[in-house]
């Protein structure tokens, strides 16, 4: 059942290449107990025309008799972040977002509409994979690169969070998704929520209510096994934590260079609100008012070396200087 | 008490990391004459000393360092742990820089400049240990007494 007189809502499916298990995830739409008033499909693979096929004639049937309209938009291949984009600006108040490898329990989207009061951006359900949850995750961003994703887990309560990831309801039209992303969009459901976040709406996940991935090694952004995709979109996140106010600090290096940056460490604290401290030895900043990470968390995303940068400004004065020029503190 | 930290962290390649001192034994012998020593530093190391502590948390070596007359090392951990406690201590240079990595506040003990490496940043493995660029025992121990460390 559709909401009578209340907002919109846009059920938004990006696909490529996934016509095997796309049908699962188009049922457990029509199953819903509150059903959107829109279902569209982004095909970014082969555009095959699905009417054709017995399963997707029934599913589009029953997408009728459930009075859910749809539409099926042949995409252009740029990814699942261009065609969410899309849907973000169709006019509808708001959106669900479901990815085509996943099953919704018949509850999902009443429950994530009960939690759409006013302030509130966006809502999540758990999002696992039978057979692997993850205990463990915030969704606060300073835990994004070392800790499971609080989706992962299913009946843990409802949290409120910075970031959000997979499928979520959200009100559209307030902020866009980040199209500077290559295909494989990677992060593109972190930086889109978080911009909501610093909107100021609030971001809420309710794990007790499911969402099952059926992770498949094929299609979608699987399509894409380019390592440097990742890598550009990495780039592209670490850019914007930077715009976001945050500091990235990676210390690969021994326990006598962490006691030597620890010199510095304070005026960057004074400096920096936010900081993701990676780190070998996190005994030796247990005195600072700072989270660490394992520095294997981070040394991708920001490989910094204190070492790579002296050698390139033939450096020849002291290492507490050389950290104290790389972070831009006075000492 | 002086507590000694006599290595440096051990190399990927198992080879004598290049800023090991050659002649703790005979040091310790005459250091020994002085003041009572505390050897710190990680289990396997040599022993050079009746009294070792080895895999100390970090507190309990500031504790130590705190309470200490003086302490002497290479150029490891230690002279960066004890420059943030604001305790002088002495460090045995040989081809790494003391301008680059040790501080001033310290006795930095070099033998000469000619045998600092030319690429000071690259990792130790592609170091060689050049038993050459250390000081003698003699010099170190004229040197603490010059410096008024021992009498």
């Amino acid at each position: 059942m559709a909401i009578k007189g209340g907002p919109t809502i846009l059920c938004s499916i990006s696909t490529k290449d996934r016509y095997d298990i796309l049908p699962l995830a188009i049922q457990s739409v029509c199953s819903q107990t509150l059903t959107p008033d829109k279902l569209v499909i982004f095909d970014d693979g082969a555009h095959k025309d699905i009417r054709e096929t017995d399963t997707y004639s029934y599913l589009l049937k029953l997408l009728d008799k459930k009075k859910i309209l749809w539409e099926v938009v042949f995409s252009n291949g740029k990814g699942q972040h261009h065609n969410h984009q899309l849907a973000n600006r169709m006019g509808f108040d708001l959106v669900w977002r479901l990815d085509d490898d996943e099953f919704a329990e018949h509850d999902v989207l009443e429950t994530l509409y009960s939690h759409m009061k006013e302030g509130v951006g966006a809502v999540a359900p758990a999002v696992i994979m039978p057979g692997g949850e993850y205990k463990g995750g915030t969704n606060k961003l300073e835990d994004i690169f070392h800790t499971p994703n609080l989706q992962w887990a299913s009946n843990q309560g409802v949290f409120e969070v910075e970031h959000l990831y997979s499928s979520f309801l959200y009100r559209a039209g307030v902020v866009d998704f980040c199209t500077e992303l290559s295909p494989v969009a990677h992060r593109e459901e972190t930086i889109f929520s978080y911009e909501l976040f610093r909107k100021g709406y609030k971001l809420i996940v309710d794990t007790d209510v499911v969402i099952y991935h059926y992770r498949q090694k094929t299609g979608g952004i699987r399509s894409h096994n380019n390592e440097w995709l990742y890598e550009h979109d990495e780039g592209v996140f670490k850019k914007r934590l930077i715009e976001w106010g945050y500091k990235l600090i990676t210390l690969n290096c021994g326990l006598g260079d962490h006691f030597a940056f620890s010199n510095v460490l304070p005026k960057i604290i004074e400096n920096n609100d936010k900081i993701i401290l990676g780190c070998c030895y996190p005994e030796v900043f247990e005195d600072y008012k700072i989270k660490t990470i394992p520095v294997g968390a981070i040394e991708k995303v920001n490989p910094e070396s204190v070492y790579a940068w002296m050698t390139l400004n033939k450096w020849n004065k002291s290492i507490v200087e050389a950290y104290s020029k790389m972070y831009g503190v006075e000492l | 008490m002086i507590v000694l930290s006599p290595y440096s962290k051990q190399l990927r390649t198992k080879k004598e990391n290049p800023k090991n001192y050659p002649y703790w034994k005979e040091l310790v012998d005459k250091l020994g004459k002085f003041n009572t020593i505390v050897q710190i530093g990680v289990k396997d190391e040599v022993v050079l000393v009746p009294e070792c502590r080895f895999n100390m948390p970090l507190k309990e070596i500031s504790a130590i360092i705190n309470l200490c007359d003086f302490w002497v090392s290479v150029d490891n951990f230690l002279p960066h742990l004890a420059n943030k406690l604001g305790k002088k201590g002495v460090v045995l240079w040989s081809i790494s820089d003391p301008k680059i990595f040790g501080y001033k506040q310290n006795v930095n003990i070099l033998k000469d400049r000619s045998y600092l490496r030319e690429r000071q940043f690259e990792i130790w493995e592609q170091a060689e240990y050049n038993i050459d660029a250390f000081v003698s025992p003699t010099v170190v121990v004229e040197r603490l007494k010059i410096e008024g460390l021992i009498k």
